[in-house]
């Protein structure tokens, strides 16, 4: 299929070739495909699809290219959750980091389809917190982030993806439990805002919403930018850059059309004027490497920082069928001086399951527990300590705590802990592989935490960042404030990559915003001509 | 052939896709893809979810690994060969630390749950966990594995109106074609 910039026979192919979506999922393609636009977006994400949005309402030619599939709504929210991880999920949810010397081994879920995680998030929404900013101003020179100078681009994503506070009324009994210790132990939860719509709390959001409630950008942004007329492929793995003389020009790849599950088929080639790289910031530097960027500065793929996770399960004498109610629904910030955030959260009784300890009966009579499971979880606003390697073609990374970090995950695993204690928990599982519970403050305070190696920790992450980092100056970052490559004109970096540490909070908004904000950039500056 | 999508559904097979997992023995039979890998997985979850009443019924533990081979053909070359691999150590593992020349599969229950709660209180307690943790998830997504455990998730399955609202939320903003 050759270059067609008529919008009427863009059209036409989407619905003969496309699988009759306004979205063209490669898979149902018979033919290579050869386009031309002013803009690509790499990637659909939180990202990506703020920006396509953006750019293509201001009246820009617009192509988002994404590697996974395409699933509607009705579709994913009708799948159980192991269905979900095989289609919707990086690696089918097993991604893992590994972690150097004393540090756990992380396990790292992302999305890999139209939205990417926003899909597969908890919906949770936070704006950048003011000493970040701060942070990164005063230490990082970024003196063009503040508060004031966010607000518009943090007033349109609130608006675009309906960010609500979570009602009292929709906390699970879990949390609510959860809630009741942390009110005897002198601190309090404080309710979470996320973007929803007429969400009536049913406890898996992370799975994909089954009831179309929540406002992730597959439902939020893509359809907008649609309407502005940008087209929107699934399927389409990028593999390589077109550049023309000292500037980006363009992407190249392979369609997942040919017969078999997910195999490479037709190519693609998309000439553009601008490229815009949204794949995520586990999967950008990867492929700015094999375009033959990153040299100059030596900070692509480096930086990186996850918000090491860690979940805490206590049991409790009556039913509290936690499933029942929001899944993220409050906080707690009162640890944030110790560099930690607690917040509420549940998965899946298979999930839960899977990290008790037993074999057999032991197994089947914790699992049975299921219902009188309170679950919370607690991330640490952690030092760059992780680093993406690229070998023969393939991303792998490694991740190093600090010695600070550990200390936090110390005192979130002893704080939720006495939390769950003070709540009257029966028994507390810490995250620790292989251990048994612990089923009092005394038998808690007899635990020499630093003497558990860190590899023992049950660790997950969603929330990778840094590893394409803004900055000012080309020596110690790889874009610059607006999202500029410093090597190569006309090439942009706008996902969670770009931002310069962590942020101590789930990152979306922050995301969304920023990449808003460099949108709102890029359609003031004029696009090079052919 | 290329991957089968989900196809767009009227509300009333929303319906019925919504419900669940279908009783084991509607679903029409299949070809494994990688047999012994998932009879090795099998061998673990057979003992893994014995309970008083014994083992898992047979219909169950088929239906799992007809899921879970499906589950391994869609994740990736990547994460595929690590989880086989991580079988394959399991099976490995399982009869040297409980100093055994019997292979895992060969094992009575009684043998494999004790070789199993070795590996799980060894230096590989993690590569257990990732290899249980996909056993579990599928496992209880059954309706009677849920059940038998006090799960009652039907707030957490979608409905026929809950679905149409999100496709209608989808298209609500699309290209009208």
């Amino acid at each position: 299929m050759n270059e067609s910039v008529n919008r009427t026979a863009k059209r036409r192919m989407k619905k003969s070739d496309g699988g009759g979506d306004a979205i063209t999922q490669g898979r149902f393609l018979k033919d290579d495909v050869e386009l031309s636009c002013d803009v690509v977006v790499v990637g659909s994400g939180a990202s990506g699809a703020a920006v396509a949005c953006e750019l293509a309402e201001a009246g820009q030619d617009v192509i988002v290219v994404e590697e996974g599939g395409y699933y509607r709504p009705e579709q994913y929210g009708a799948m159980r959750p192991s269905e979900t991880l095989r289609h919707l999920f990086r690696d089918g949810g097993l991604t893992f980091v590994v972690g150097l010397e004393d540090s756990p081994m992380v396990n790292m879920t992302m999305g890999r389809c139209v939205g990417g995680s926003s899909v597969l998030t908890g919906g949770v929404c936070f704006r950048i917190p003011g000493f970040i900013l701060k942070n990164w101003r005063d230490q990082q020179g970024l003196s063009m982030f503040t508060e004031e100078a966010l607000e518009a681009a943090y007033e349109a994503v609130e608006a675009a993806t309906h960010i609500e506070r979570v009602p009292l009324e929709m906390r699970s009994e879990s949390t609510n439990v959860f809630a009741l210790g942390a009110e005897r132990m002198g601190y309090e939860l404080k309710p979470m805002h996320r973007n929803t719509k007429d969400c009536n709390g049913c406890g898996r959001c992370n799975f994909g919403c089954p009831h179309g409630a929540k406002m992730s950008v597959d439902i939020a942004y893509i359809p907008r930018a649609l309407r502005a007329g940008a087209r929107v492929f699934s399927d389409f793995r990028v593999d390589s850059l077109i550049t023309k003389g000292a500037r980006a020009a363009g992407v190249e790849g392979r369609i997942y059309n040919a017969p078999g599950l997910r195999k490479p088929g037709n190519t693609f080639r998309i000439h553009s004027k601008r490229v815009v790289m949204a794949a995520g910031a586990y999967n950008t530097p990867g492929l700015l490497r094999r375009f033959g960027l990153g040299k100059q500065s030596g900070q692509l793929g480096r930086n990186m920082t996850v918000h090491p996770g860690f979940r805490m399960m206590a049991r409790f004498d009556r039913k509290l069928e936690g499933w029942k109610g929001a899944l993220q629904s409050a906080f707690a910030d009162a640890y944030e001086d110790q560099r930690i955030t607690l917040t509420a959260l549940y998965v899946p009784p298979g999930v839960l399951a899977a990290t008790m300890k037993g074999i057999g009966r032991e197994h089947i009579e914790k699992a049975e527990g299921i219902p009188n499971l309170s679950i919370f979880g607690g991330m640490v606003h952690d030092d760059p300590g992780g680093q993406l390697h690229h070998v023969l073609g393939k991303t792998f990374s490694t991740y190093r705590m600090s010695p600070r970090d550990r200390e936090a995950m110390y005192t979130i695993t002893r704080v939720m802990a006495e939390t769950y204690f003070a709540a009257g928990a029966r028994e507390v599982y810490l995250p620790v592989l292989g251990m048994a519970p612990v089923s009092s403050m005394d038998e808690l305070n007899k635990i020499n935490f630093r003497s558990i190696p860190a590899k023992r920790y049950e660790c997950s992450s969603q929330h990778p960042l840094g590893t394409t980092r803004m900055g000012v100056t080309a020596e110690h970052s790889v874009v610059n404030p607006d999202g500029q490559a410093w090597e190569l004109d006309e090439l942009y970096v706008v996902d969670g990559g770009i931002v310069p540490s962590s942020l101590g909070v789930n990152p979306q908004q922050a995301i969304m915003t920023l990449a808003t904000r460099i949108a709102w950039k890029l359609r003031e500056r004029p696009l090079p001509t052919w | 052939m290329t991957e089968p999508q989900p196809s767009l559904l009227d509300a009333e097979t929303l319906a019925l896709s919504a419900r669940g997992v279908p009783d084991a023995d509607l679903v029409p039979p299949k070809d494994l893809t990688r047999p012994r890998a998932i009879a090795a997985a099998l061998a673990i979850a057979e003992c893994l979810f014995v309970s008083s009443s014994g083992p898992p019924p047979k219909a169950r533990l088929n239906w799992l690994g007809r899921e879970l081979d499906d589950f391994l053909e869609r994740i990736g070359a990547d994460a595929r060969s690590s989880y086989l691999l991580g079988l394959f150590a399991l099976s490995v593992l399982g009869p040297l630390l409980s100093i055994s020349v019997t292979p895992l599969r060969s094992m009575d229950l009684e043998q494999r749950a004790r070789a199993l709660s070795k590996v799980e209180s060894s230096f590989a307690s993690g590569l257990l966990l990732a290899v249980k943790a996909m056993l579990c998830i599928i496992y209880y997504e059954h309706p009677d594995a849920a059940q038998s455990i006090g799960f009652d998730g039907r707030c957490m399955l979608a409905t026929p109106e809950s679905l149409l609202r999100g496709r209608n939320r989808a298209d609500q903003e699309q290209v009208d074609e």
